[in-house]
């Protein structure tokens, strides 16, 4: 990676670290008071349509090429928990991307390097978050926060050229999370949400296997998820949501074997692009409010 | 106050993010096409490339069994050949660049036939899988196809070079790729690849490609039952 895109993440990373850093003491003032407060639990069920897109990044400080690339359809699901006790709020996810078959495409609909029918990609997230509302209105909410996500993932590349290549990776990450609500009337709600997670090389692992030898892989992934969806409360109990997601990869390591700040002499060359777009239904169940 | 700060700053954090994610990529799609038995071409229209493609066509087939029979591999696809014109340089960063996971060349194209380096460098990584130093990397597509250009005046580069005193150790190749020009880096890489290449077959040359530099010197002395010092001295005699 060149000096200048090294320099940007970090910066990017700090930058994040700085604005989310408030959200770890405001735990501590929230139980710091005697009063009781009351919790609110909830279980939400997602289904969701995920259209992904991989692309070589040529240049990896330019997003603008995109020829050729890989591509796959398919559904999802994802199950989630959330509990929010005055202005703190955990989420607890489960996230399943069911076997979407992969196709090549050279920007012309030609697929003149995979096996279709052999090609695959599937995935399974857990995630936590912990958020801190800032504000916490009844018409506006802004919510900052920290992420844990732990993913695994398989892909399996079947070339005409040499047959099929095949990897797995169990990556681990941290990351930050912002979500914004808006209640246009009571019984609807708009948020806008960000989620950034660094996955890390040195808790990640994975193994890529070719026609001629395996390989063992330390990845080193960032991944951005911008969403927005609309809520309408079905009534007190219930609400359903519909919203689109999304969600882009920046892979770093992944043909190298290693990340490409260990070993890898070219990062160019190991760095890879993906944007998935995802439209989601969720059905959110309110289990009721404790203390 | 305070709050109202974090609010801010909240809302920076989103925009930034919504900034980059509006960054999505544009399918390029103002190309020609025309296909050869490994090789898809894309050019511009009225562009170089298309002026002399009947030229780059044989070229680029010649290369690729060229590179097959001499690596002893099997490749039975096609290679996504993208020719810029010269004015855009800029969108690939180099004058020629290869992902390997897409099959996929990007070069400049400026009237000057342009070898076949950058396939070498999608069919090594494909069938031996990914090259960990940057030596063995270009190294070895040197070796096949030449640098960029594809010349062929490598034996008598590096009798310049040994005239002027300018041979790099072999263990500097590995160990400080970027200490060098990339000229006489391709050129002395290329150089010592294919002195292997030449000595002792493709099949040693595999192991050696996908082993990182910390490992190199051990692992070359396990699969050439010779010290890699004692094969520098008698490359660097080699070279007239």
């Amino acid at each position: 990676m060149k000096t200048k895109n090294k320099v940007s993440l970090v910066a990017f990373i700090a930058y994040f670290l700085l604005i989310h850093a408030h959200a770890l003491f405001a735990d501590a003032q929230v139980e710091s008071k005697n009063n009781p407060v009351s919790t609110e639990n909830n279980l939400s069920f997602e289904l969701r349509y995920n259209s992904w897109t991989a692309l070589s990044l040529v240049n990896a400080g330019s997003l603008n090429l995109g020829n050729p690339r890989f591509t796959a359809d398919g559904l999802g699901f994802e199950l989630s928990y959330t509990r929010k006790r005055k202005r703190i709020e955990q989420r607890f996810f489960l996230t399943c991307l069911l076997p979407g078959k992969i196709d090549f495409d050279d920007g012309f609909g030609n697929n003149r390097a995979l096996n279709h029918n052999s090609s695959q990609f599937w995935e399974m997230t857990a995630q936590y978050h912990f958020l801190w509302y800032v504000v916490d209105k009844t018409k506006f909410s802004l919510g900052l926060g920290f992420a844990l996500s732990e993913n695994y993932n398989r892909l399996q590349l079947d070339y005409l050229s040499i047959g099929k290549t095949s990897g797995w990776n169990l990556n681990s990450g941290i990351g930050f999370v912002d979500t914004v609500q808006y209640a246009v009337t009571p019984k609807i709600k708009v948020r806008l949400e960000l989620l950034n997670v660094f996955y890390l090389p040195w808790v990640s692992f994975g193994k890529l296997t070719r026609p001629t030898l395996e390989e063992n892989v330390n990845n080193f992934v960032f991944t951005s998820t911008l969403s927005i969806s609309l809520g309408l409360e079905l009534n007190k109990k219930s609400a359903i949501v519909l919203g689109y997601s999304r969600h882009e990869t920046l892979e770093l390591g992944m043909q190298a074997g290693s990340p490409y700040f260990s070993l890898a002499d070219y990062p160019e060359e190991t760095t890879r692009f993906s944007g998935t777009n995802r439209y989601f239904v969720r059905w959110h169940i309110k289990l009721g409010k404790g203390e | 106050m305070k709050r109202w700060f974090f609010l801010v700053l909240g809302l920076i954090g989103v925009s930034s993010g919504c900034t980059r994610l509006a960054c999505t990529f544009q399918n390029d799609l103002d190309w020609k096409l025309q296909q050869s038995e490994h090789f898809i071409f894309y050019f511009r229209a009225n562009s170089l490339a298309e002026r002399d493609i009947h030229r780059i066509i044989p070229e680029k087939e010649t290369g690729f069994h060229t590179i097959i029979n001499r690596l002893n591999v099997h490749f039975n696809g096609v290679i996504h050949y993208y020719m810029y014109n010269p004015e855009e340089r800029g969108q690939i960063g180099a004058d020629g660049h290869a992902n390997a996971a897409f099959e996929t060349v990007y070069e400049i194209y400026s009237g000057y036939l342009t070898g076949c380096h950058e396939t070498a460098h999608v069919i090594a990584q494909q069938t031996i899988g990914s090259g960990k130093t940057q030596m063995m990397l270009e190294g070895l597509a040197v070796a096949l196809a030449g640098p960029y250009r594809g010349n062929n005046l490598i034996s008598e580069m590096m009798s310049d070079y040994k005239r002027s005193n300018r041979l790099i150790p072999v263990h500097e190749l590995i160990a400080n790729p970027g200490k060098y020009d990339e000229g006489p880096f391709y050129v002395q890489g290329g150089s010592f690849v294919n002195y292997l290449l030449e000595k002792y077959g493709s099949d040693k040359i595999k192991r050696l490609y996908t082993t990182n530099r910390d490992e190199f010197a051990a692992v070359f002395g396990t699969v050439y039952s010779i010290d890699l010092n004692q094969v520098e001295i008698e490359y660097f005699q080699n070279i007239k």
